[in-house]
């Protein structure tokens, strides 16, 4: 097969439903073999090619431009060059709402609790004891895909890191795919250069499954030591989850850290491919943040971008991307900030009954069961202003931590207060009223020993009971308890005839 | 929990055996087998020679042989040995040590044995003595199918827990496939040194994700490929692409894995090795297991109607046999040639066996299609013996472990060699008789077979042909392999350069050339696109997608699944579908969704689907004008074939009547693939003292006879090719009328053998027969390497054709030669013999 019908042979299986030819005049049996279809090319009308060409020329000039065009420079290492882009944003620079002097106080406090987020997942490598504060090394890539495998290219690695001064950050490009083992190397000196300074811990937002894996990946490719595998890591996801995922059709103030006064939009602002609580970076830096990008580049514009550049090293398209990623690294520093801040302070940090339950909910999630249950006993204090039907619910939901807090500790009493407490609220949903009446009969069967208030529990709790399993296990209590009533004599609190 | 081995299995068997007694009347397994056999065949004698009855044509005894033995080949670890000898085995039969010496000696190695003798340890030897001597090594075991995989793990398993007891280690043996749990991925990739797999996971889940496996890259020692005939066609196609890929991926991390190979009874086998892996390697053939005294009988059903050729039902002939079996307590397997008529037979062998509700339990269908766990279930109860009769189709031919049964009945001849002894080894003991029993349909492949059994018995079987090269097939894995590695511009993709075609690829925005970073290091492709392209492809078909058959007869379940060139013959609206005898019809077929909505029926028919082609000359390679003046042109190259499911007939269980028909309007199917075609010339048809019509009857005999004398020659499985009458040309009005294709012709009964005929779908204008062209394609998009021998072959495809109508006894035009008096006219035979002596 010669090259002209290899390619139109080629084409047709890319678009996947081969076609015949509906008139080529060689199909009618004719012997001489050739190409099967053409090559579909757009005509150029005259007119436009002068302007073509000029397209072309400018792409051609920006290719020779690349560190111009994206204000890089180009840093020998030992492996061969690399593309480097540094900036800085200011303290006083603005951030949504926020300068960033106040973020950057935030994650200066934040040596106290970062060890929280650590256990078991990474050591970090304290120099002498926690005194020394460590570094957070924000951490995000942009990627050529979001499927993961070895084809999925790493062409832009950033790091951010707040000082006295700001927000820095530096951000490795991939000029060329054959440069690949070079940046990888530039990376590698980065971490080990700042390591040296300061313990560091990285930082990232879904960067547990999604970054580290595809640049552990890219080093092993390579056949190279990650310098990423050993690293502490914080992963912001999974505490940005816990506080703010059912932040949603609230419309209250505060959603953060009392002392960042964010404002959560009214439900039903939403962009409209998010769903309520989405915890993307970009709704949440919206939402806690106050940050309204614009012109940003949409995420799945991304690749394409990168693909235009690799073909034709015209890197304007480039710019805008870089951008967008620092962005991404400054929100994610900033979130980190509001996170720590919140977990440092405590109950103090929320204002709002809301707030203190998904805070109450991601210290347990750390480990640190005494804070947490004095976020829960703060967002169920009955305040005499339960006002919405919200502000009920949500204390109900923090009366069942707190009961479940209470139990895990050994102390009852408390538990089946909080229980009590629980079902009087009124408009509760049944499951957790039928929890907490059920939870109230083990008590005062197996606590108080109190047959009878059990026994009215436990009726109580079948009339809720709405599957057959449950209803059974409630049937089977009351067998139980009638049992012991009847058959108990010397029993003080035994039912009368 | 360890499973039985096969021996315990045995006698567990012979307890289940005692409980059929009593319907043995106190006779031994034996004694029945012999009785029923000499039932079946009422001369019996101990050496029946071949042909002498127009019924039963051939009884072959294959004696028992003596187990063959060999000592344990030297440098075999004392824990192996000693971990073999706790399970009883000290010495090995002559194949395996021969395989395990070249295995241990780097030598990848073929091995082709019968079934139950032992392959398994040609490659668990050599692996686990590697594994013994380095612990690092690691080694990965291919299987066709999930379930074989499973099989296997159980075995191995076995293996290495006596090792681990013994010599205190920890051997990790593990499957690893799309059952396998996401937390548990990454410790079998930490630690497991044998990997059982199949080669869809390897091309989808672990070549794309190389750099996690590099432990297993790094230090792959072995690769084990089971079943290695089950790599024909398509699949086999694919799979050399996914080893190349393998390969590469190998040599990035500096390994360079030895092959070992088993395969059942091919021609070919060393050849299908060396083209799948692109390596040489030892063959090993010569079996030193032990087997049992085995009978081979060869029923033609009787002729019913001379005149018309018209057999008595092969299905109902197989009903009589496995009944003669059944009846009789053996245990029996009942291989069918498609999902249609195995759900028929069971059908007929449920309905004969009387007893209390649920009785009939003891008989169930077995095909692709049905659930897993509704497999499972089957394999389970043939292995405790519960399950008494059981229709498959191919899908049970692999080694899934269903023990050894006493029979198998072949309900028409299985179209190849290797599949027939594939199929009858399915019956069969290392000690103890067994017997296997082919029911010659009227098609003419079965007729020729049944009445030359020595065609069968003393030929060689056939050859598997693979086609690793085609097109579409090679683009996709080459989209694969730039993904999960760039490449070199010097690079070669099995035996060819890619560089033309990454550069094509490269216009179309998926690669791109990209410059090395230090002087005088090699530039490479990379890929640059956003998806990960091993989603996108099915090793198994060519296109991956599949219909779902949903019941809604009371509350919404899904029954079974269809691949999709078939889900419109079998799934379109007033399709009967049937599930182990159960009937279905179907109510709505939601293409779009690739979903079939059935409603339990109760019906005395099923429907068989009416399907026309259309083909189209994309490209003539070459072309034979022969010598005489009017000779036909013989050419081939490549095609553009049109398919349509235009109607349905509705048949009648039993007596195959057919009672009733309906149009339908489904959306065509198309593909490119290769065929070749014989042009018979006008100035041939214009002399031909007949009619129109009976001149194009004499073409569509001649196309019915050719497509099962090209099968024979190509030596291929009847749904490889597809044959149609055309005349080739892009716009054409004409649409070819498609010979036997599709599932009806398996049911080989007078009504039903072709749809060859004068009936034609309304609106579609007949072919032009002036200068009408014969069409034998490859049945695949692509593809798979058949037409080219073929072409070679054209001379044997004419004369045998001839041959074939022209001894064939019936007067003019029978199932066996042209296709059955009323679909075509009476003067098929003699048109088609005259066009035959005019171009030959």
């Amino acid at each position: 097969m010669d090259r002209a019908s290899l390619a139109a042979r080629i084409q047709e299986i890319l678009k996947s439903r081969p076609k015949p030819p509906a008139d080529d005049p060689r199909a009618d049996g004719g012997i001489q073999p050739g190409p099967v279809g053409r090559v579909a090319r757009p005509p150029i009308a005259e007119g436009d090619e002068e302007a073509a060409f000029a397209a072309r020329c400018a792409a051609a000039e920006a290719s020779s431009r690349v560190l111009e065009v994206l204000g890089a420079t180009l840093v020998e290492g030992i492996r061969g060059p690399c593309v480097v882009v540094d900036r800085s944003y200011p303290a006083s620079h603005r951030h949504g709402r926020q300068p960033v002097e106040r973020y950057l106080a935030a994650a200066r406090a934040s040596r106290l609790v970062l060890p929280w987020f650590l256990k078991g997942a990474g050591i970090l490598p304290m120099a002498d004891g926690a005194d020394v504060e460590p570094r957070l090394l924000c951490f995000d890539l942009e990627t050529t895909g979001l499927s993961g495998g070895a084809g999925t290219y790493a062409f832009l690695v950033g790091f951010g890191v707040f000082d006295d001064d700001g927000f820095h950050t530096r951000q490795f490009f991939l000029r060329g795919y054959g440069e690949e083992r070079a940046l990888l190397h530039a990376v590698e000196d980065e971490i080990s250069t700042g390591l040296a300074e300061r313990p560091s811990v990285l930082v990232t937002y879904n960067g547990r499954s999604f970054d580290v894996p595809l640049i552990e990946t890219r080093y092993q490719i390579h056949r190279l030591q990650s310098p990423f595998d050993q690293m502490a890591h914080v992963d912001m996801l999974f505490p940005a989850r816990r506080l703010w995922k059912r932040r949603g059709p609230r419309a209250s103030p505060s959603a953060g850290g009392a002392a960042f006064e964010a404002r959560v939009r009214p439900f039903g602002a939403m962009a409209p491919d998010e769903s309520p609580g989405s915890c993307a970076l970009t709704a949440i830096e919206r939402d806690i943040l106050g940050l309204h990008r614009q012109d940003d580049v949409p995420g799945w514009e991304i690749p394409a971008r990168y693909f235009g550049y690799a073909r034709t090293g015209d890197a304007r398209g480039l710019e805008a991307v870089l951008e967008h990623n620092r962005l991404d690294l400054l929100s994610l520093g900033a979130v980190a900030a509001v996170i720590l801040e919140m977990v440092r302070e405590g109950a103090e940090a929320a204002r709002e009954r809301h707030d203190c339950l998904a805070l109450g909910r991601l210290l347990e999630y750390l480990g640190r069961l005494d804070e947490a249950e004095r976020c829960f006993a703060a967002a169920a204090i009955d305040d005499g202003m339960l006002e919405s039907g919200l502000d009920r619910i949500v204390r109900a939901d923090a009366l069942h931590w707190l009961a479940l807090n209470h139990r895990r500790s050994r102390r009852f009493q408390e538990a089946a207060e909080a229980w009590r407490a629980l079902t009087e609220i009124n408009g509760v949903d049944a499951e957790l009223r039928r929890e907490a009446l059920e939870a109230l009969a083990i008590h005062y069967e197996h606590r108080a020993k109190d047959l009878e208030a059990a026994r009215r529990f436990a009726l109580r709790a079948l009339d809720l009971a709405d599957d057959a399993s449950r209803v059974d296990g409630v049937r089977h209590r009351l067998g139980r308890l009638s049992r012991k009533l009847s058959d108990g004599p010397g029993h003080p609190d035994r039912l009368r005839p | 929990m360890a499973r039985p081995t096969r021996g315990d299995r045995d006698e567990r068997r012979e307890e289940s055996d005692l409980l059929a007694l009593r319907t043995r009347g106190g006779l031994t397994r034996e004694q029945t087998l012999q009785a029923a056999l000499h039932h079946l065949v009422p001369s019996w004698h101990k050496d029946y020679p071949d042909s002498q009855d127009d019924i039963i044509t051939a009884v072959r005894r294959m004696p028992a042989a003596e187990a063959q033995s060999a000592p344990m080949p030297g440098g075999v670890d004392a824990r192996l040995v000693q971990a073999l000898a706790s399970r009883g085995i000290t010495d090995l039969y002559t194949h395996q040590a021969a395989a395990v010496t070249h295995a241990m000696a780097g030598e990848s190695v073929v091995v082709t044995t019968p079934t139950a003798s032992g392959k398994t340890l040609c490659y668990n030897i050599p692996v686990l003595n590697a594994i013994l001597s380095e612990p690092s090594t690691r080694a990965l075991y291919l299987f066709p199918t999930k379930a074989l995989a499973q099989d296997q793990l159980a075995e191995l398993d076995r293996l290495a827990q006596a090792i681990n007891k013994s010599a205190g280690l920890d051997l990790g043996v593990f499957t690893y496939d799309g059952d396998t749990p996401q937390d548990a991925r990454r410790a079998i990739r930490a630690r497991a040194q044998v990997i059982l797999t199949n080669p869809d996971m390897l091309h989808s889940g672990i070549l794309p994700h190389h750099p996690k496996w590099a432990r297993l890259f790094e230090n792959l020692r072995f690769i084990v490929i089971d079943e290695l005939h089950a790599y024909r066609g398509v699949f086999g196609s694919h799979l050399a692409n996914v080893l190349r890929r393998l390969r590469r991926v190998c040599r990035h991390y500096g390994s360079d894995p030895v092959f070992v190979c088993s395969s059942a009874t091919i021609a070919n086998p060393r050849e299908l090795a060396e083209r799948l892996t692109e390596r040489p390697f030892e063959l090993v053939d010569e079996s030193g297991a032990p087997r049992g005294e085995k009978y081979f009988v060869f029923v033609n059903p009787p002729v019913v109607n001379r005149q018309l050729g018209i057999r008595r039902s092969y299905t109902q002939e197989t009903r009589r046999v496995a009944l003669e079996f059944l009846r009789r307590g053996l245990q029996i397997i009942v291989f069918a040639q498609s999902r249609l008529v195995t759900e028929i037979l069971t059908r007929y062998l449920k309905d004969a066996v009387q007893g209390p509700p649920g009785a009939d339990d003891v008989v169930r269908g077995y095909r692709g299609g049905y659930l897993p766990n509704r497999r499972r279930e089957i394999e389970k109860g043939l292995r405790d013996g519960e399950v008494r009769a059981v229709v498959a189709t191919s899908a049970l031919e692999l080694g899934i472990d269903i023990g050894a049964l006493d029979v198998a009945v072949l309900a028409g001849y299985p179209g190849t060699i290797a599949a027939t002894w594939q199929r009858a080894g399915r019956a069969g003991r290392r000690a103890g008789q067994s017997a296997a029993v082919l029911v010659a349909s009227s098609a003419p492949l079965d007729q020729y077979v049944v009445r030359n059994p020595s065609y069968f018995f003393d030929a060689s079987p056939e050859h598997a042909l693979i086609n690793p090269d085609n097109l579409q097939i090679l683009l996709a894995h080459i989209k694969c392999a730039a993904f999960e590695l760039p490449f070199g511009t010097t690079e070669v993709f099995g035996r060819e350069s890619v560089q033309d075609i990454l550069q094509i690829l490269s216009e179309e925005g998926l690669v791109h050339l990209a410059e090395g970073q230090v002087p005088g290091e090699e530039a490479h492709w990379h890929w640059t696109n956003e998806s990960y392209p091993a989603n996108a492809i099915s090793l198994r078909s060519v296109s991956s997608d599949n219909f779902v058959v949903v019941d809604s007869t009371d509350h919404t379940r899904v029954i079974g699944e269809t691949d999709f060139t078939s889900a419109p013959s079998t799934l379109h609206e007033k399709a009967i579908y049937i599930v182990e005898g159960t009937l279905y019809q179907v109510e709505r077929l939601d293409f779009e969704n690739r979903k079939a909505f059935v409603r339990q029926v109760d019906c005395d028919y099923y429907t068989d689907a009416i399907r026309y082609d259309r083909v189209t000359i994309l490209d003539t390679f070459e072309t034979d004008a022969g010598r005489g003046v009017s000779s036909a042109l013989f050419s081939h190259g490549e095609v553009h074939v049109v398919s349509r499911v235009v109607g349905f007939k509705k048949i009648k269980f039993y007596t195959n009547e057919n009672v009733g028909s309906g149009e339908l309007d489904l959306p065509e199917q198309e593909m490119h693939t290769t065929g070749c075609w014989l042009t018979i010339p006008r100035r041939v048809m214009t002399a031909l003292p007949y009619g129109g019509d009976d001149r194009r009857d004499g073409v569509i005999g001649l196309a019915f006879a050719m497509r099962q004398i090209a099968q024979l020659l190509l030596m291929c499985d009847r749904h490889d090719v597809g044959v149609s009458i055309g005349n080739g040309r892009a716009l054409d009005v004409a649409p070819a009328t498609s010979i036997g294709g599709g599932e009806a012709e398996a049911v080989g009964t007078a009504g039903a053998v072709a749809r060859v005929g004068r009936g034609r779908a309304a609106g579609q204008a007949p072919v032009d027969y002036d200068e009408p062209r014969v069409f034998v394609y490859d049945d695949y998009p692509g593809g798979i390497g058949l037409s080219e021998p073929l072409f070679t072959m054209r001379q044997v495809l004419l004369t045998k054709t001839r041959d074939l109508i022209a001894s064939c006894p019936c007067e003019s035009g029978c199932p066996s030669c042209v296709g059955p008096l009323g679909e075509v006219g009476p003067l098929a035979k003699t048109v088609a013999l005259d066009i035959l002596t005019a171009v030959i």
